[in-house]
């Protein structure tokens, strides 16, 4: 019985695959035309990664999610319904938030949504919790504030898997 | 099938629409619990909200899609046990002086149990022509009903929202 599995890459939007557990994920991926030549040196991630969490302080710190063999079946790979897999040609993306004059970076894993690094945004930079629902994630010299639900990795390229946002306060309608 | 009832269904089976779906966000509302009549452009979501002491953990919304995406959506909370507008004391609170407040706001008289008070709702953004200053703020052809759902569902979640 196939099942449902989310699938991201940089440049172009998620797209919905229906599956077989035997199926091999390369097959899958090729399948919705993330052709094998073009990725054949790219990372693949499964799940989205919260590692940014752990330890907020530590701006050393390199996110510790792994990519997995894309050579493997969809069991082997233990991807389940509506499981996220993420294909990148950035192992990493370095991410840095501006706040007023205050800067914070970290080091994730493609695989990492907008969502996420606002969560550590908020609290790498002590947001007040009971106004932090206010302060969003817009990148860098732009209006755009992705939606929470973008993966990291959607957002760059390799070079210079890297972006750059500024922490800001979400506009409230007035008038 | 009008090309923009079509675009709209394109939207709906979208990995972003069914990524929220399967994340429990949100989800076309049951056939039960609308009017016999209910349809296109007429949509009708529900949301969901954290949990708050006495509160529903899902907000209904009804909405008019005309024109999508070339025109935004309008519309408001709905009531799914009266099958009406949602009234505006059943509206969720938000703390005073919020974002959550203002969009949800019920003192608005035009928009209550119509529109909510945002810069994606056509009919607020008629009667706020100032609000086109800031162009960056509006729906675009670019948006699509996942933008749209995010938005205010992401407020029904969070710390200012205080329950009904």
């Amino acid at each position: 019985m196939p099942i449902e599995i989310f699938i991201h890459a940089s440049g172009r939007a998620p797209s919905v695959a229906a599956v077989e557990a035997t199926e091999k994920l390369i097959d899958v991926l090729e399948r919705e035309g993330i052709a094998a030549e073009a990725h054949a040196d790219a990372f693949v991630f499964a799940g989205e990664s919260t590692d940014v969490l752990i330890e907020i302080e530590a701006e050393d710190r390199v996110d510790a999610t792994l990519p997995v063999d894309k050579n493997h079946t969809i069991a082997e790979l233990k991807l389940g319904h509506h499981h996220h897999v993420h294909v990148a040609h950035c192992r990493h993306v370095k991410v840095e938030v501006h706040y007023g004059v205050k800067t914070k970076s970290r080091t994730v894993a493609p695989s990492t949504t907008v969502s996420t690094l606002a969560a550590w945004a908020h609290k790498a930079f002590k947001i007040d919790p009971a106004i932090a629902a206010e302060y969003v994630l817009q990148i860098f010299g732009t209006t755009t504030q992705p939606r929470g639900d973008t993966h990291i990795g959607e957002l760059t390229k390799k070079p210079p898997c890297a972006v750059v946002f500024e922490l800001v306060k979400e506009i409230t309608p007035q008038g | 099938m009008s090309p923009a009832e079509k675009l709209f269904s394109v939207d709906l089976a979208s990995a972003a629409y069914q990524s929220g779906a399967a994340a429990g966000r949100w989800g076309v509302a049951d056939y039960s619990l609308l009017p016999k009549e209910t349809g296109w452009p007429k949509a009708c979501f529900w949301l969901k909200a954290a949990v708050r002491c006495g509160a529903p953990d899902r907000y209904y919304i009804m909405i008019d899609v005309t024109g999508y995406r070339s025109e935004s959506p309008t519309g408001s909370f709905w009531d799914p046990t009266n099958k009406t507008m949602l009234a505006a004391a059943k509206y969720p609170k938000g703390k005073p002086g919020s974002r959550f407040a203002q969009v949800f706001r019920t003192d608005w008289g035009p928009g209550v149990s119509k529109a909510f008070y945002h810069y994606f709702d056509r009919f607020t953004l008629s009667s706020h022509p100032d609000w086109r200053n800031s162009p960056h703020l509006l729906w675009t052809e670019r948006h699509t009903i996942v933008d749209y759902l995010d938005e205010f569902q992401t407020l029904l979640m969070g710390d200012d929202y205080l329950g009904q």
